[in-house]
């Protein structure tokens, strides 16, 4: 796939592309990122950019199976072809019925050219209207070119129908697109009935003798010469035999008494009567198939063109690339997180200071001198007996003498181990309690004293401590507060 | 070459979930309160496709440093093995509760991951810390220290003092205020860590910078689109000929207004989406109705066809029957048919439409009255709406992942004033023409295309 052509979209694919950023517009940002990311890591591995990025990505969401698109670009083609056909037979039967008309007399040049050959410069009106700005005609025919279509082929089908309307709705962004595909479904047509009256043109002669003159009450000879010669202009210089020459014209003048006339009894050389034959065909080359041919033509250079420069930037289809655009970086974790265990939120319960004499521990970190803490205990009453045992400190063998030293303890008297509250409790902590308590003996208090680093200690600190606490289940252990500071 | 892996280790509850929520943009990183909260390493690796650029691994938080250091010196032999202890120390107590959190932050470590130690830098240094860095120092593995000033506290010089004598490289991130420059200046400091690294780092930059572009530009498109719709915006409700709007006018304001509210959100849930914000909770007031008139009625129909359709559909038709009566006359009449048959027909479909809403068709009527809201005429709207807009912009696309509190936008400052009047005049210009063009898609497009061009350099 690396390094694929940027083809231009094919008509099929275009409208499964507008459809496929239709339908998106009802999803939410979260269903199409969920559905385009892997598709976007695949294109970035391929290397895939531009157009082939949005085939590759329309074959990924489109699945397998054929597209509405497919099917509107075959009812299309076939659509073409149906009109080419129609064209045909219309062309055959108009000129051969004219001239196989077995009436005797002549064919009215005059009548003739109009309905046959300026038949054709009339139908370039529909062109015209379907070419005019959106906001004026330009609507109507497409619009009833479209309902005629879907009713003329049964194409009411939910879907179809639904594409369709879809498909309107981006006509201000794919006008040009629709009025040369439109304008290659009307040349198809055009194309049919001149190929098909030409034919006829050519093929009636050699099964019959039609003649052709004019007859008018209006025109004289010179003027129907004159107008023969100006629309002779473009092929007199190199055809002269098909320009009817003044005699000629004068020649083949008839009136409504000739029309009872054997074919045998024309006035003239038979060879005049013919002169028109000429005329007419390169009248019906010039003006019917050649204008028709070189509409057609460029219809279709104007469908490739279009397609060439299509998908026209507009929303949707930026949200769409905004999406597939690289780098595409994920940083999420690879796993989902685990849900957070339950806690407990039940406020602290703040235990009293014990009463009487307390041994005191200091935890690392509390950023007090033994001064400061016999201070600030004597102001709850509370009196430190013996020295203030520092642990937690780097060294363990301090924490180990500390422990020791609680076996000379006085009975009842009760221990203190004051901790910085702002540190989180940690195993470390828990297994000196533990190993305070073991070395206490049961039965005495045990308090935890949190400092605070500033002010009293934080509801959040004081229920991080208790929360780890109560899991040693030790009943004589509390939690107690910092002294308040004295005004 | 393997890609860099980064464990963010340090003690409970310093930081190191929050750190690394900002800097993977993941706020589906538990970070609570409680201590202990990360029991098991979790990877947040920056993929692209299928290739990992770089890895950052939460681990959870030191429970007994000083007992694994005594450990580790008491089975050191030389200064030379230590690596070799730690390595030891991790296999024989993989299985133990006691060092699990050890042995956990320790393993991406001994695989090969760089270190970033996280402190709060709002609380004193502890000695007790040394045990951490030293352990730590064991492995031999490069090391950056990250102070994460948690509370209000600055006691970070304290820390760097000590941190610096055990790191090569020790930085100052905020994990709750670090934006998008914070997170991308941090990654440039790590490429100094691990010298074979620095080129995947540097790939790992100019990728966030492009997403980085990427997502401000699909916000500036957001922003536009949103901005479109809410100028545009209208509704409208069919009415009988003879029937009063007056009572309908309210009920068609109220939702008309929650439309454009509902639309407002919408952008709200597609930016914070885009900056991986969806659970984040930011407070801003709805759109307030406001006073100007914004009805008006017109006539309404059932056909398919608009007013100018049917038009030109008269016309073709009266043009056909004309050219018809034309050709009978054998092109004598030089197309006058055509002209007054096309004539003819543009006139009666004139008649028609303005007759419509007193046609009856089997009892229902094939017209009527419609009455209209909307859009917004007000000058000020657009630029209210693109202020709203803009200040919910920069507060989700500066937000921290790590900050999970509510954010507050009353009372925030505009940003439209500060524009220079150049800018100001052409995002005008695309407002006006929103206005007074709302039914042309083409126009629309156009002028939405060229707010978002304009909004795309000026978000930051």
């Amino acid at each position: 796939m690396a390094g694929a052509p940027d083809r231009p979209f094919r008509l099929a694919e275009l409208i499964d592309l507008e459809l496929q950023l239709a339908q998106d517009r009802d999803a939410s940002i979260e269903q199409l990122e969920a559905r385009d990311e892997p598709i976007a890591r695949r294109l970035a591995q391929s290397n895939l950019r531009g157009r082939a990025a949005l085939r590759a990505w329309l074959e990924d969401v489109r699945g397998a199976g054929a597209s509405i698109g497919e099917r509107i670009a075959e009812l299309r083609d076939l659509a073409a072809r149906g009109l080419f056909a129609c064209g045909l037979l219309a062309g055959i039967a108009s000129v051969g019925g004219w001239l196989l008309s077995g009436t005797g007399s002549p064919i009215n040049v005059i009548h003739f050219w109009p309905a046959v050959i300026g038949l054709q410069l009339a139908l370039l009106a529909p062109w015209l209207l379907a070419a005019l700005p959106q906001r004026w005609l330009g609507r109507a025919l497409p619009w009833l070119i479209g309902r005629s279509l879907v009713a003329a082929l049964r194409l009411d089908s939910a879907a179809v129908s639904r594409a369709l309307a879809e498909l309107r709705r981006l006509d201000w962004l794919y006008s040009r697109l629709r009025l040369w595909l439109v304008t290659a479904l009307t040349q198809s047509f055009a194309l049919g009935f001149n190929v098909g009256a030409l034919g006829a043109f050519v093929a009636i002669p050699y099964v019959d003798d039609p003649a052709f003159g004019w007859r008018s009450r209006l025109l004289d000879a010179p003027e129907v010469a004159a107008l023969a010669e100006s629309i002779a202009l473009p092929w007199r210089g190199w055809l002269p035999r098909a320009v009817p020459a003044h005699d000629d014209v004068a020649a083949t003048r008839y009136s409504s008494i000739d029309r009872s006339l054997a074919r045998d009894d024309r006035p003239g050389p038979a060879g005049v009567w013919a002169v028109w034959w000429s005329f007419l065909v390169a009248s019906l080359v010039s003006y019917g198939l050649l204008p028709r041919l070189l509409l057609w033509t460029v219809s279709q250079i104007g469908v490739r063109w279009e397609l060439r420069n299509a998908p026209r930037a507009h929303t949707d289809l930026e949200h769409l690339q905004q999406r597939l655009a690289g780098p595409l970086l994920d940083t999420r974790a690879n796993r989902p997180e685990s849900a957070l265990p339950p806690t407990d939120a039940r406020p602290a319960a703040w235990s009293p200071l014990p009463p009487g004499p307390v041994h005191v521990l200091c935890w690392s970190g509390v950023p007090l001198d033994d001064a400061q803490i016999r201070s600030a205990l004597a102001r709850a009453g509370v009196e430190v007996s013996g020295a203030i045992a520092r642990v937690g400190l780097l060294d363990q063998a301090q924490d180990r003498r500390a422990l020791a030293a609680l076996g000379g303890l006085p009975n009842g008297a009760a221990a203190c181990l004051v901790v910085p509250a702002w540190e989180p409790p940690v195993g470390e902590h828990l297994d000196f309690v533990r190993e305070l308590r073991g070395a206490l003996g049961s039965g005495r208090t045990l308090c935890v004293l949190l400092h605070p680093l500033a002010g009293p200690a934080t509801a959040d600190d004081a229920e991080h401590w208790r929360s780890r606490l109560q899991a040693l289940g030790d009943p004589w252990l509390c939690l107690a507060r910092w002294p308040a500071a004295s005004a | 070459m393997s890609a860099p892996i980064f464990a963010v280790v340090g003690r409970v509850n310093r930081g190191k979930s929050s750190i690394v929520s900002t800097l993977a943009a993941d706020e589906s990183v538990a970070i609570a309160a409680a201590p202990g909260t990360t029991r098991h390493n979790r990877e947040y690796p920056l993929r692209v496709g299928d290739e990992v650029v770089y890895t950052l691994v939460d681990t959870p938080g030191f429970e007994r440093p000083r007992h694994v250091l005594a450990w580790l010196v008491e089975h050191q032999t030389q200064t030379a093995d230590r690596r070799r202890v730690v390595e030891r120390f991790v296999r024989e107590h993989a299985d133990s509760g006691q060092y699990a959190q050890e042995c956990e932050l320790l393993r991406p470590i001994l695989a090969g991951a760089a270190i970033l130690y996280v402190v709060d830098g709002s609380v004193p240094f502890n000695p007790a810390y040394e045990a951490e860095t030293e352990v730590l120092r064991w492995t031999g593995q490069p090391r950056m220290a990250l102070i994460n000033p948690i509370g209000p506290g600055d006691h970070t010089a304290e820390w760097r003092a000590v941190l610096d004598q055990y790191f090569s490289l020790v930085r100052v991130f905020d994990a709750h205020a670090a934006d998008f420059a914070a997170r991308i200046e941090l990654l440039r400091a790590l490429r100094e860590l691990v010298d074979p690294w620095r080129g995947a780092l540097d790939r790992a930059i100019a990728l966030l910078e492009q997403d980085r572009a990427l997502r401000v530009r699909e916000s500036a498109g957001l922003i536009a689109d949103a901005i479109v719709d809410l100028l545009t915006l209208r509704d409208e409700q069919r009415l009988a000929v003879d029937e009063d709007p007056a009572p309908h006018r309210d009920g068609l304001a109220e939702r008309y207004y929650a439309r454009l509210r509902e639309r407002e959100q919408r952008l709200r849930r597609d930016l914070r989406r885009v900056f991986f914000h969806e659970r984040l909770r930011v407070l801003q007031g709805d759109i307030d109705r406001a006073d100007e008139d914004l009805f008006a009625t017109s006539t309404w129909s059932r056909l398919g066809l608009s007013r100018t359709q049917l038009m030109a559909t008269g016309v073709a038709s009266g043009a056909l029957i004309g050219g018809g009566i034309d050709l009978a006359t054998g092109m004598a009449s030089v197309f006058l048919g055509a002209l007054i048959g096309s004539s003819v027909g543009l006139v009666s479909t004139l008649v028609a439409w303005s007759r419509l809403a007193d046609v009856r068709v089997l009892g229902a009527p094939l017209g009527g009255r419609l009455l209209c809201i909307g859009p917004v005429r007000s000058p000020n709207f657009g630029w209210i709406a693109l202020d709203r807009a803009w200040i919910f912009y920069e507060a989700v696309s500066k937000h921290a992942h790590a900050r999970r509190e509510p954010v507050e936008l009353a009372g925030r400052a505009g940003r439209t004033q500060s524009l220079d009047a150049a800018t100001r005049q052409r995002i005008g210009g695309c407002f006006d023409r929103l206005r007074r063009r709302s039914a042309d898609p083409a126009e629309i497009e156009r002028a939405r295309s060229e707010l978002a061009g304009l909004l795309e350099p000026l978000l930051p």
